[in-house]
């Protein structure tokens, strides 16, 4: 039988992305803007954010991506992108491009939320997943616990207050003098570092156990670091990164084991850019294990943003008939289930 | 002439206090408002920015928009009226040319007041008008702040 093929595109942030995917299952193309060698095509690096480069960008990543998956526009069965929350001129171009190139080959457009995709890289890299499960989304804009009821329904139980869990990696490194993006340099650094030189605040809030908190332990560490500073004392960088990682790791761990507890769930997924950090995969397996709980993450090709888990997503949602018009728009502040 | 010269200068004793002031400078605010908010990493811009926000009567969270760029709200104000704030974090922003990118100018339309942390990387495209706070810390002090809001606008 031939495969459902649906082609993803992804547009929401920094990223130009496309991708085809067979059965929601299966990538035969992934391809990210900054992956491939257009900066001798279009004079120069690729900057961050603007949208005019995502329109630029667009053409030849999805032609790339058809190209990649050997297949042509005639063969898809849906075209999905992300409709939501991102920044509004850089989501326009991927929905508009959708739009267009769905009503030109008369197939179904899907629109999609971009966390909905992070959770779905999950049944990428694990094909024998199926919901229910619980799934903790951690990137640089996002930090949310979600219950994942079936393939389309996803109840948010906690998200942050603040700061996103990325975004304080981001900060931590800036006052460091790391430089960015502060994920990876900050989980290389922490390995040297002894993680209880410090003790950092562990945010909880008696009224939404679930929800998290992260701009209070930024500001700890740069209150710690302006200490030593004023004292001429040199920094212990590596014991500053353990010490403010661990604090990360940890408060994520507990609030996602306690919420998977409670709820009754015996799946937990981790997902979005933060879970490449080894740190959290390792404190996660390890309690998940303790508990109990299959403990599942995508690889982090999946895990930063790209185009194949809305590929992934957009497949569940053309199946399940949410098949957008040409009114399909950007939504910037996008709220989860689209149903 | 120093923009800072007659400026109000105030305290704030911790986080809660820093979101109060924010709630008292967004009920004096006339639609249209732009404010400039000014302060290092961790001396509470969104604090201030979510105080403010409940002050138009926003009953969502609050987030840090560093990521997105931009976050909006609308809220109520006592006398019914909506009133909808744009949150700009241009933290991540290298060069102003990047700012009509992201649809800068479409969100200062007069009547929706918005608030620019780090709007040194706005350069020439601050609109000239505008309110500037500026959050410092306290040294010795982890938890307190000189909050200082200075009018006028057009350069320093």
């Amino acid at each position: 039988m031939k495969p459902f093929l649906v082609l993803g595109i992804e547009t929401s942030c920094d990223e130009t992305a496309a991708a085809v995917v067979a059965d929601g299952r299966r990538i035969l193309s992934n391809v990210i803007a900054s992956q491939i060698e257009l900066h001798g095509a279009y004079g120069g690096v690729v900057p961050e954010l603007a949208s005019r480069r995502h329109v630029e960008l667009i053409m030849p990543v999805v032609e790339e991506a058809l190209r990649e998956a050997g297949v042509v526009p005639a063969d898809l069965d849906a075209i999905a992108a992300t409709q939501g929350p991102g920044l509004v001129g850089a989501l326009l171009v991927g929905v508009s491009f959708a739009k267009a190139f769905a009503y030109a080959g008369k197939k179904p457009c899907v629109g999609v939320h971009h966390i909905e995709g992070h959770i779905a890289a999950n049944y990428l890299a694990h094909p024998e997943l199926e919901p229910p499960f619980l799934c903790l989304v951690v990137s640089g804009g996002h930090s949310h616990l979600i219950a994942v009821e079936s393939p389309t329904r996803h109840r948010v139980l906690g998200r942050t207050r603040d700061d996103a869990a990325g975004e304080a990696f981001d900060k931590v490194a800036r006052v460091l003098g790391l430089g960015y993006p502060g994920g990876p340099v900050v989980d290389r650094i922490a390995e040297a570092g002894n993680a209880a030189a410090f003790r950092f605040p562990r945010v909880q809030f008696a009224d939404a156990p679930y929800d998290f908190s992260f701009s209070g332990l930024k500001t700890s560490v740069i209150n710690v670091v302006n200490q030593l500073r004023q004292k001429g004392e040199p920094l212990p960088v590596a014991d500053l990164c353990a010490s403010f990682q661990q604090a990360v790791v940890e408060v994520l761990t507990a609030k996602a084991v306690r919420a998977a507890r409670e709820c009754g769930f015996h799946t937990l997924c981790l997902a979005g850019g933060v879970a490449s950090n080894g740190a959290l995969r390792r404190n996660l397996e390890m309690e998940t294990q303790k508990n109990g709980i299959r403990f599942f993450v995508p690889p982090p090709i999946l895990c930063t943003d790209n185009a194949a888990m809305i590929a992934a997503m957009g497949t569940i949602r053309a199946k399940a008939g949410y098949v957008a018009g040409l009114g399909l728009n950007a939504e910037p502040a996008l709220t989860m289930n689209l149903e | 002439m120093n923009r800072w010269e007659g400026a109000t200068r105030l305290e704030s004793r911790n986080e809660s206090e820093t979101a109060d002031l924010g709630r008292q400078l967004a009920e004096t605010l006339p639609p249209g408002s732009v404010v400039c908010l000014d302060g290092d990493l961790g001396t509470g811009k969104t604090v201030f920015a979510r105080g403010m926000a409940i002050g138009f009567g926003v009953r969502e969270p609050v987030t840090s928009p560093t990521f997105t760029l931009v976050n909006s709200y609308e809220g109520r104000l006592p006398d019914g009226s909506r009133r909808v704030l744009h949150h700009f974090d241009l933290y991540r922003i290298m060069d102003p040319e990047e700012l009509p990118g992201i649809g800068w100018d479409e969100y200062f339309d007069g009547e929706a007041v918005c608030l620019v942390e780090w709007p040194g990387n706005a350069g020439c495209l601050l609109p000239a008008e505008n309110l500037l706070v500026r959050i410092m810390r306290v040294a010795g002090h982890d938890d307190h702040r000189v909050i200082s809001v200075a009018t006028g606008g057009g350069g320093d």
